[in-house]
């Protein structure tokens, strides 16, 4: 029985070791067969999670799966990225450079200025309208497009995320009306001062 | 008039420069027939892979990779085809290859030296109409029998060669899954690869159109296969209970016969009325065949089209049968299959780019 024992732990250690080597091949195979993320990829997400737009989204499989539905387009300096009136239908995120939007009427409101990690022409995401300004490229610019379709998509897919995402979305455009609407009390309470001693005199 | 609803002349420039490469490789499609079967099986992958996506997005929906899904699609499709060829083969390989032979066995040739024989007997002056039609170069070289016997063999080897090309459908078989792989799992990446090339203002509209073609394209096919596999049940079941031999095989063919409009139901019974025929050598018998078909083919006009293409390829019948016998003219069989979506993309396209072109600005 003693003699027997060391024997079976030697071939159990050989077994044992065989297993792993088994499992060791498998698991590379498998991923040889997955495909494992690249860096450049892994980059990207890292990017996207200073964007506002995602924020609160933890998974680094969903970032992938968002990654997979974003355009990235380079703009040369002073080139029209969308002008008002066009057909509205993708969201855009600034990854480099500078971009001006400007409503047509100039004094309809400020030039905004919108820099890295910015995103602009999110309306086009909410409802189909033609975009109510001019995007124009400030320097050499990289942007990403989420088209409203694959924005969908990628909601329909991660609910959750996708709830977290509208949620952002929905912050953000509050945040604007809130800002418009002080603007119009404000010129409202200025055309009535100026209104209130014309009619005085 | 700087907001011209025109693009400027640069960008038209580079409009046509990106239809150089397109119209370079569809001269090459168009003069390479030796690439025949190879673009064939191209298109038919990418149409085939439209029917693979629905359930790669359901299980990327359930949490998994799309690498990881498309496998896993692939493989239950692989089990499954096995199952039913495991299943079926037996009974599908024995009436394929019985058919092919009653078919070649068929004595239609002496039947017909009978029948004109006593023909030409009775209408003595056909000889002379012959001669004459002849010397006028109307008719081809040969007696009647032999050109009604030569049609008859063409037919046969049309038939044979589109039924039983046991080689090349292997070919296909094995290939087109191969292709639709990639397709499928690739197929953000190749769409994105595609796109990446066209200019910067015309990105955009670029985009849309090519998600309205790629939408109807899906719903035409999902539709399409539902019907096939409608018609191919029904019309089994239906041969079936008229006792016509081979019911299962004339059934799938029938069901695979009906992808091509109009033109698909007819060719799609002629097996089964030569079969029947051939068994029973009854008139009746054959007209039951005949009356089945046209039931089949009447509760899938009532009940399956309109749920399978409730909005999808809008198409004139008229266009469609234009461009059926068109795509056969160009390219057999597969012109035929291939006609309808390819036209009706077209039709989108030109649809989508004219809207296009008067609402955006192009700056």
């Amino acid at each position: 029985m003693d003699k027997i024992k060391p024997a079976v732990k030697k071939v159990r250690a050989v077994l044992q070791a065989r297993w792993r080597d088994l499992k060791v091949f498998l698991d590379e195979s498998w991923s040889e067969i997955t495909r494992t993320e690249d860096p450049q990829e892994l980059q990207l997400v890292d990017f996207l999670r200073n964007v506002k737009l995602f924020e609160g989204l933890k998974k680094n499989t969903e970032f992938l799966s968002l990654i997979k539905f974003l355009h990235r387009r380079q703009y040369s300096k002073d080139e029209v990225i969308f002008s008002e009136g066009d057909p509205a239908s993708a969201l855009y995120i600034v990854e480099q450079g500078q971009v001006a939007l400007q409503g047509d009427a100039a004094d309809s409101f400020k030039e905004k200025l919108l820099e890295e990690g910015d995103f602009f022409g999110e309306l086009a995401v909410c409802l189909e309208h033609k975009r109510t300004a001019e995007a124009r490229a400030r320097s050499a610019v990289t942007i990403y497009l989420l088209f409203r379709k694959n924005f969908q998509r990628f909601v329909q897919r991660y609910p959750q995320s996708g709830l977290q995402i509208l949620l952002n979305l929905n912050r953000q455009l509050a945040t604007d009306l809130r800002k418009t609407e002080l603007e119009m009390s404000r010129l409202s309470s200025q055309t009535d001062q100026t209104k209130e001693p014309a009619d005085s005199v | 008039m700087s907001k011209s609803n025109y693009p400027a002349p640069r960008t038209i420039v580079t409009t046509v420069y990106y239809l150089i490469p397109l119209f370079v490789v569809g001269t090459a499609f168009y003069f390479m027939p030796a690439l025949y079967h190879l673009v064939g099986m191209l298109f038919m992958a990418f149409l085939f892979s439209y029917l693979l996506r629905p359930p790669v997005e359901f299980l990327q929906k359930k949490g998994l990779t799309r690498n990881r899904s498309t496998i896993v699609v692939f493989v239950l499709l692989f089990l499954l085809i096995i199952g039913i060829l495991g299943g079926f083969s037996p009974l599908i390989w024995r009436q394929a290859v019985n058919l092919q032979h009653t078919l070649g066995e068929l004595q239609i040739e002496e039947t017909i030296e009978d029948g004109s024989g006593q023909l030409e007997e009775t209408l003595g002056f056909m000889g002379y109409l012959n001669e004459l039609e002849k010397s006028l170069g109307f008719i081809p070289e040969g007696t009647f029998q032999e050109q009604i016997s030569r049609a008859y063999d063409w037919g046969l080897q049309q038939i044979t060669g589109l039924l039983f090309n046991l080689y090349l459908i292997a070919q296909y078989m094995v290939v087109i899954p191969f292709i639709a792989f990639f397709l499928v799992r690739d197929q953000q990446e190749i769409e994105k690869f595609f796109l990446s090339a066209v200019p910067n203002v015309f990105f955009e509209m670029a985009y849309n159109i090519y998600i309205k073609v790629d939408g109807k394209i899906g719903e035409y096919m999902r539709g399409l296969a539902l019907e096939a596999l409608f018609i191919a049940i029904l019309s089994a079941v239906g041969l079936y209970l008229l006792s016509v031999p081979y019911a299962v095989t004339i059934g799938i063919f029938v069901g695979l016969a009906n992808i091509v409009p109009y033109i698909g139901p007819v060719v799609g019974a002629v097996p089964a009325l030569i079969v029947q025929f051939v068994e029973t050598e009854s008139l009746a018998a054959v007209l039951a065949v005949v009356i089945v078909i046209a039931i089949v083919q009447f509760l899938d006009n009532l009940f399956v089209k309109p749920v399978a293409f409730s909005h999808s390829m809008s198409l004139h019948p008229l266009i469609v049968i234009l461009v059926i016998i068109a795509g056969g003219q160009l390219a057999g069989v597969l012109g035929m299959i291939l006609g309808i979506p390819v036209a009706a993309s077209l039709w989108v396209i030109g649809r989508e780019f004219s809207w296009a072109v008067n609402h955006y600005r192009f700056k």
